[in-house]
């Protein structure tokens, strides 16, 4: 990738050229539109009703996005009002009591003076994905002739052929680390800590895009394997240290079902992210499925394997 | 060919080679010519004066001319010429060399134009001569055909400065440009700036929006077929221009008698001529940095008898821009020397060879063998030695990036006049295309890796017959077929593509026109800028990524007014299909993914409607264009499968050009232009990202919430309008006649948008949406010398 960026960097560089000399800085009036309601919320089944408010602000503002408190927050459980969110402070309404249920459909609606009232619709995916086997080995890859070594887990798919299916396979390492008292000849091990952490991880599937094969999860559909059985394969350039070679770390290969919302949403709002700046890319325009407001109601179910 | 087609073909001429039996006709038959320079008149107007039936004629200059045995009145005109009249009892098949000689217009001789609008089957069409195109204002004082074809109804100009057309809501992939019949597939120096085409090497430019005759195909938006001049028959002569940025230098003339004739013709920039000294003294001698380009036209014709000529042409052009650097010191006792090299290429190449014969005063032929070549090149070289106690080491690394297209291509079109009624072109051609959509090689010491995409090779071929005739005195018919197959992978497209327009004269000389075409595009231009770079890659039609096609109805009036001003109205509709774009994100730089996998394939529609008033005659001569248009994009996995308006989605469109011949000394021009705003895509309010997603794949570091954009290209920019205006002066001198001219490009200083950015004001702590603007108030000199 360093050596795309000198291709990169010389196309810049003719650009700059080209538009060098002869700029000039002029302000340009953008319509001011009244705030909008911004709802958060993402669903999952072990997790309780969660909603997050806060309110857009014109483009030329710098301020921390301002919460909306006071307002109401109701939940719609298969067209049937099921609760009110109490406001949990910090613009965040978390329901003490329900959680969202599997295969049910729900809905938000928020209401707020001065406010127009937004509404936001979501299915909590029925069942996690039919997983058929996980497993863990190293494999050596070549890039421009460099070679490295990669973890790489491998997740095989039973797709259901009558629905559309979102996944994400995400990897979550478990191991120690240890500490040492660098004093001491030869350094003294003074205590180790169980810690878990989230691995980086990439793709090489044909089915992704560039943006979508790095992350901390690898997000995709079915498109191409519509109501078959398909391996996805994700890797990970983790590899055991002196200490770990010893005590190898656990992983766990979380595998989630997730609503269409939740996928075009993390993947536009990450490209979006991805190419700011960028002269030669379109802007990109993040998902949403807020009703006279913005954000995003989505939700994921998940099944947990472990690796070894 | 597929049978059908061979069949279709040769009944329609087995059928058409009926006319000549019916009646006892003779020919008249021959080329008409520039009386000063032997250069052929192409559309001039050639017509018996006793029933007004008659002919233009072709791009070589021919024209063929039927009537019954009787006396025969024929006159022959072209705009800005005296026309000729000849008299004579027509009783055999008769050869007629015509020299027509230039007009002086400042005596206001009434002067019959070219074909009328009004006579015309075409519509949406435009031809302009190249004296006119010269007489326009200019950018930096270089003339440019494309800058010109931007003043009229139809064309949008895209960015600031550029030379990209947009016509008619398609994209500038669509249009063919033809260069003596050989398509150019980058059309432009400086990012867009200036075209390649050399205004001096040039005689005559057609540009066709709509209602496609079958003859061409291969594109959906638009042919611009530019024809090169021939070189002078009856003289040694040049021409020698100096301007701001490039000069240029033509000569042309007979070779030993007025059979074999030629022209040279190049330009060059001297930006980084005049710049070196500077840069490399800024750098204490360790940096050189420039950029130039260069374009060569040459031709050469040779007429081996009244039935055969032979036309070879060249054309080479090149921009280059670069930056070297070399550096050498010592630290102790080791030597270190460094040397790197970075820089941009790209450029055409084309070659036509021609054959004109005449099998009959009425079946005229040319043969067409061409090859084009464009190729574009990113190279970055570095080279660092060490030379110390120990000897010396080297480390090299050299990086590259190509991309381009070759054709090899042959054609064969004839023309086929048996009367002034009919007038029917058939022909034949085949074009071995080999696409190479991006390659990076690495070489680092002994490592030298390859990645990228390789080299696809296609056959395209296609046939056509198109007839334009008369029924009965008001109706005018230009009916044809054009099919077309393209052979690429495993796969086969074919497309048979109608063509279809009509004129009905009314009793008091107003046109009703109409149109049809189908048309189908093997080719695409990958851009992910949208503003023409010369990074834009071009792919063919896979097995995954089908054929452009389009169709296109238009209808419209028109009429000429006291043979003195042209006005036509036209309306258009156009749908157009597997158009494809990059998808969001996706860079030309990411070599290591197949081009196929960063495109998305989606539709468009274009409508509106152009009014376009001309005076092509008097001291003052010029036009009034204004067009009304909406141009939409949609693709399914862009904008959320939402239509949105296309960038270049242009609703009001006006320009005005004035040429004003004070005297034979002093002319003066002006053009001025106002355009709607582009629409592009530009965040008007933000707001906080989810942050209830424990599972999230991406953890955002800084930057600000999400940013909401009211659709792909749901903004407009602020509208375009820009003032040109120049002077010159021309005076008579013992070896020929200087032309001094002084121009002003954006006469008013008007601070165009050229994009908008999101930026961040220092001085008020504030947050601001910038407007960058390219060109302001550019004045410029030239001087011109033919000899």
């Amino acid at each position: 990738m360093r050596r795309m960026k000198i291709v990169y960097n010389a196309t810049l560089l003719a650009v700059s050229i080209w538009i060098m000399g002869c700029e000039t800085v002029v302000d340009v009036d953008i319509p001011r539109e009244p705030p909008k309601l911004v709802v958060n919320s993402t669903l999952h089944p072990d997790d309780y009703f969660r909603v997050h408010l806060t309110q857009s602000q014109y483009i030329l503002k710098r301020d921390d996005y301002l919460i909306v408190p006071g307002a109401t927050v109701e939940v719609y459980e298969d067209g049937q009002y099921l609760t009110t969110l109490p406001d949990s402070a910090n613009g965040h309404y978390i329901s003490a009591t329900y959680k969202p249920q599997l295969g049910k459909d729900y809905e938000l609606r928020i209401s707020k003076a001065g406010f127009t009232d937004a509404s936001a619709r979501v299915t909590l995916p029925k069942d996690t994905a039919r997983i058929l086997r996980v497993k863990l080995d190293t494999v050596e890859l070549s890039d421009f002739g460099y070679t490295s070594t990669y973890l790489r887990f491998s997740v095989a798919i039973d797709d259901d052929g009558a629905v559309e299916n979102y996944y994400q396979v995400t990897v979550i390492k478990e191991a120690y680390s240890y500490q040492y008292d660098f004093n001491t000849t030869p350094p003294t091990k003074l205590d180790s800590t169980l810690y878990r952490e989230k691995l980086q991880l990439e793709s090489r599937d044909p089915g992704l895009e560039d943006y979508q094969s790095y992350g901390y999860g690898i997000l995709f559909n079915d498109k191409l394997f519509n109501g078959r059985e398909y391996e996805m394969r994700v890797l990970s350039q983790d590899y055991y240290n002196g200490e770990e070679g010893n005590y190898p770390p656990t992983y766990y290969v979380v595998i989630a079902n997730t609503s269409e919302s939740y996928y075009l949403y993390e993947l536009s709002a990450k490209l979006q992210y991805w190419v700011d700046g960028d002269p030669f890319a379109q802007p990109v325009i993040v998902y949403n499925n807020i009703v006279n407001g913005y954000g995003i109601f989505s939700a994921y179910n998940e099944a947990l394997f472990t690796v070894r | 060919m597929p049978k059908s087609a061979t069949f279709t073909l040769l009944i329609c001429i087995l059928l058409l080679s009926g006319y000549r039996a019916t009646a006892q006709k003779y020919t008249i038959s021959g080329y008409v010519k520039d009386k000063s320079s032997g250069e052929v008149l192409i559309g001039a107007n050639v017509y018996n004066k006793a029933d007004l039936k008659g002919t233009a004629t072709n791009t070589y200059g021919f024209y063929s001319l039927t009537l019954p045995k009787d006396s025969v009145s024929m006159v022959v005109s072209f705009v800005g010429y005296v026309p000729v009249e000849l008299n004579f009892f027509l009783d055999k098949d008769i050869e007629i060399n015509i020299e027509l000689a230039a007009s002086v217009e400042l005596e206001e001789v009434v002067i019959t134009a070219e074909e009328e609008i009004q006579q015309q089957t075409q519509m949406s069409s435009i031809k302009i001569p190249i004296q006119r195109i010269q007489e326009l204002p200019a950018f930096m004082g270089e003339v440019d055909v494309l800058k010109v074809l931007q003043f009229l109804p139809g064309v949008q100009s895209g960015t600031e400065g550029s030379s990209g057309l947009y016509v008619r809501g398609g994209g500038p992939d669509q249009n063919l440009i033809l260069l003596d019949g050989v398509p150019i597939y980058n059309s432009a120096h400086l990012f867009g700036f200036f075209s390649t085409f050399n205004p001096d090497a040039i005689n005559n430019v057609d540009l066709i929006k709509g209602g496609f005759p079958a003859r061409y195909g291969g594109r959906l938006s638009s042919v611009i077929d530019i024809s090169m001049k021939e070189g002078s028959t009856k003289e040694f002569k040049g021409t020698a221009t100096i301007g701001l940025i490039a000069s240029k230098l033509t000569l042309e003339g007979p070779i030993k008698n007025e059979k074999t004739t030629f022209i040279v013709s190049g330009r060059r920039t001297y930006i980084d001529l005049l710049a070196a000294p500077i840069v490399k003294a800024m750098s204490d001698g360790t940096t050189t940095t420039g950029y130039y380009f260069y374009d060569l036209n040459t031709k050469i014709n040779h007429k081996f008898s009244n039935t055969d000529r032979l036309y070879i042409s060249g054309f080479f052009g090149q921009d280059k821009a670069y930056s070297r650097y070399k550096d050498t010191y010592t630290d102790f006792d080791t030597k270190y020397e460094n040397n790197d090299e970075l820089g941009l290429n790209w450029g055409n190449i084309i070659g036509a060879v021609r054959w004109n014969h005449l099998f009959s005063p009425r079946l005229f032929s040319n043969l067409t063998l061409t090859y084009s070549r464009y190729r574009f090149n990113i190279f970055e070289r570095s080279e660092s030695k060490t030379t110390g106690p120990g000897g010396t080491q080297t480390d090299t690394y050299a990086i590259s990036y190509n991309s381009g297209i070759y054709d090899f291509a042959a054609k064969i079109d004839l023309d086929y006049i048996p009367n002034p009624d009919h007038y029917v072109r058939f022909g034949l051609n085949a074009i071995q295309h080999t696409f190479n959509p991006g390659v990076l090689s690495y070489k680092a010491g002994a490592l030298d890796t390859v990645a990228g995409n390789f080299n696809t090779a296609a056959l395209e071929m296609a046939t056509y017959f198109e007839d334009d005739f008369r029924v009965g005195k008001a109706l005018k018919i230009n009916a044809g077929l054009h099919f077309s197959t393209f052979k690429v992978e495993e796969s086969f497209y074919t497309s048979l593509q109608p063509r279809l327009s009509l004129r009905y004269l009314l009793a008091n000389g107003l046109a009703l026109k109409a149109s049809y075409a189908a048309m189908a595009q093997y080719i695409h231009l990958l851009s992910n800028s949208g503003i023409g770079l010369p990074t834009d890659l071009w792919v063919p039609s896979t097995n995954r990524i089908k054929p452009q096609t389009s169709f296109q109805v238009a209808a419209g009036v028109a009429k000429t007014f006291n043979r003195m001003y042209e006005v036509s109205i036209e309306g258009y509709y156009k749908e157009m299909e597997n158009l494809i774009e990059y998808k969001d994100g996706a860079s030309f730089t990411s070599v290591n993914i197949d081009w196929q996998d960063k495109v998305e394939a989606g539709r468009g529609t274009a409508y509106g409607a152009e009014f376009f008033l001309q005076k092509k005659q008097g001291k003052f001569t010029g036009w009034l264009g204004y067009t009304l248009s909406w141009a939409y994009r949609q693709f399914e996995n862009i904008n959320f499968g939402r239509q949105y308006p296309y960038r270049y989605d242009r609703r009001h469109d006006v320009s005005i050009t004035g040429v004003y011949k004070l005297s034979d000394h002093i002319h003066m021009s002006a053009a001025w232009v106002y355009g709607t705003g582009n629409a592009v895509s530009l965040p008007i309010e933000s707001y906080a990202r989810n942050n209830t997603n424990p599972n999230a794949t991406f953890e955002f570091w800084g930057g600000e919430g999400v940013q909401y954009y009211e659709g792909r290209n749901g903004y407009r920019m602020a509208a375009y309008h820009r003032l040109d205006f120049s002077i010159s002066w021309i005076k008579e001198k013992k070896h020929g006649i200087r032309r001094f001219t002084l121009g002003f490009y954006n006469m008013y200083n008007r601070k165009n948008p050229f994009f908008y950015q999101v930026g961040f004001d220092y001085e008020t702590q504030q947050k601001k949406i910038i407007q960058y603007s390219l060109v302001p108030i550019l004045p410029s000199i030239s001087y011109r010398f033919d000899f």
